[in-house]
């Protein structure tokens, strides 16, 4: 068969190529997974929840502290009216013993204490980002939400898939009681 | 004004002020209305193994309720509403994704069953607050709804101090017991103002 017109041909050619593209990238474009990376300790800290515990933690650490420090000085004082005079001295020492056997107890379970405590409100916090961040990868259609947190775990992204800032508005707003999107 | 411009101008005036009027309903299409969770009188957060639900109850809704109809007595009806309308209620329901007694999902020893059980009866309405209106109201009414682990769920009847309505309403639920930490939940003004007026007989 002779060729009649080859610019019809070139022109069909083209259009198959460029129909051939069209669904290739649009094939791919449904198939692959949509990718995003958040950085984590950015999240983490700027998220609201976070911040109020931190601040609730800080107050019981010093209001313990101030507890023991006052315990303290009253042990120094003791120790040294013991030292320098005789007046009512094995009472004294009595008052010592007990004072320094209240500070060591008190201090073990404080120190006890402010462990579990970080360790409770730690896993509160995560409890609410991580719902926080699934509601956000599922309103956002994103597959897969990757952690760069420093330890190695992303070692390089490109700024276009950062979905950091986004995600730290999200979290928030829905700490505060926004509606699910 | 050409006669054109001047019938355009009085149909949309009119769509506009359709759009901007209350929705006048049936009595039970009301209870259906305010019970459904995309009207958003309905909230609700799942973390891990529970759920946690808010749901905001108009009065009327409440007066309706008590009647067990849908046939209204109205003298009854307004009378109730007076009586009811010195407080906003709302109903806290705290379900287990487990499909277990609340009480008993997630703990490890018995004592936890009844510290739960402790905190939900006693304490929890200290736990409780409403922040609206740039202010923080304190639970006035807390009510425990036992049901002895037939249900997966327990609900809570609150009632907080009534007040004009010029924010949305955040309730603050700082959980003590099943590990959750402080836990919002808003109810939009824009969905209170939405609610539909009842047709009454």
């Amino acid at each position: 068969m002779k060729i009649q017109n080859p610019i019809i041909i070139i022109s069909l050619a083209i259009i198959l190529l460029l129909t051939a593209g069209v669904t290739i990238s649009l094939y791919s474009s449904i198939t692959q997974p949509k990718i995003a990376y958040v950085q984590t300790d950015k999240v983490y800290n700027e998220f609201i929840y976070k911040k109020e515990l931190e601040v609730k933690y800080e107050e019981v650490l010093s209001y313990r502290k101030r507890i023991l420090d006052s315990l303290e000085i009253q042990i120094n004082a003791i120790s040294v009216n013991i030292q320098n005079s005789e007046h009512k001295r094995e009472e004294n020492i009595q008052t010592y013993q007990y004072l320094a056997m209240q500070y060591q107890e008190k201090k073990k379970t404080f120190e006890e204490d402010n462990q579990k405590m970080l360790q409770n409100y730690t896993e509160q916090i995560w409890t609410q980002l991580n719902k926080y961040i699934e509601e956000y990868g599922n309103a956002e259609k994103i597959d897969f939400i990757y952690g760069a947190n420093g330890s190695g775990s992303v070692m390089h992204a490109n700024k276009a898939y950062d979905e950091t800032e986004k995600l730290i508005t999200y979290v928030n707003e829905r700490y505060q009681g926004g509606a699910l999107k | 004004m050409s006669k054109t411009k001047y019938y355009i101008l009085i149909f949309w005036s009119s769509i506009m002020l359709l759009s901007c009027a209350q929705k006048e309903v049936t009595v039970g299409e009301y209870l259906n209305w305010v019970k459904n969770p995309e009207n958003g009188l309905v909230v609700s957060k799942e973390f891990e193994n529970y759920k946690i639900s808010l749901f905001y109850k108009p009065v009327e809704f409440i007066a309706i309720n008590e009647q067990r109809t849908t046939s209204i007595d109205t003298t009854v009806f307004f009378n109730r509403l007076k009586q009811l309308e010195e407080f906003q209620y709302y109903t806290l329901k705290i379900e287990s994704l487990t499909g277990e007694d609340v009480l008993k999902t997630n703990i490890s020893t018995e004592q936890e069953y009844f510290d739960r059980l402790y905190y939900f009866t006693d304490v929890l309405e200290y736990d409780l607050m409403l922040e609206e209106n740039k202010d923080t109201l304190s639970c006035q009414l807390c009510h425990f709804e036992r049901n002895y682990g037939v249900a997966p769920y327990n609900n809570i009847d609150l009632g907080f101090m009534s007040s004009e309505i010029q924010t949305d309403k955040t309730l603050v639920f700082n959980d003590q017991v099943l590990g959750l930490g402080k836990i919002k939940l808003k109810i939009a003004k824009k969905d209170i103002d939405n609610i539909p007026k009842i047709k009454l007989n």
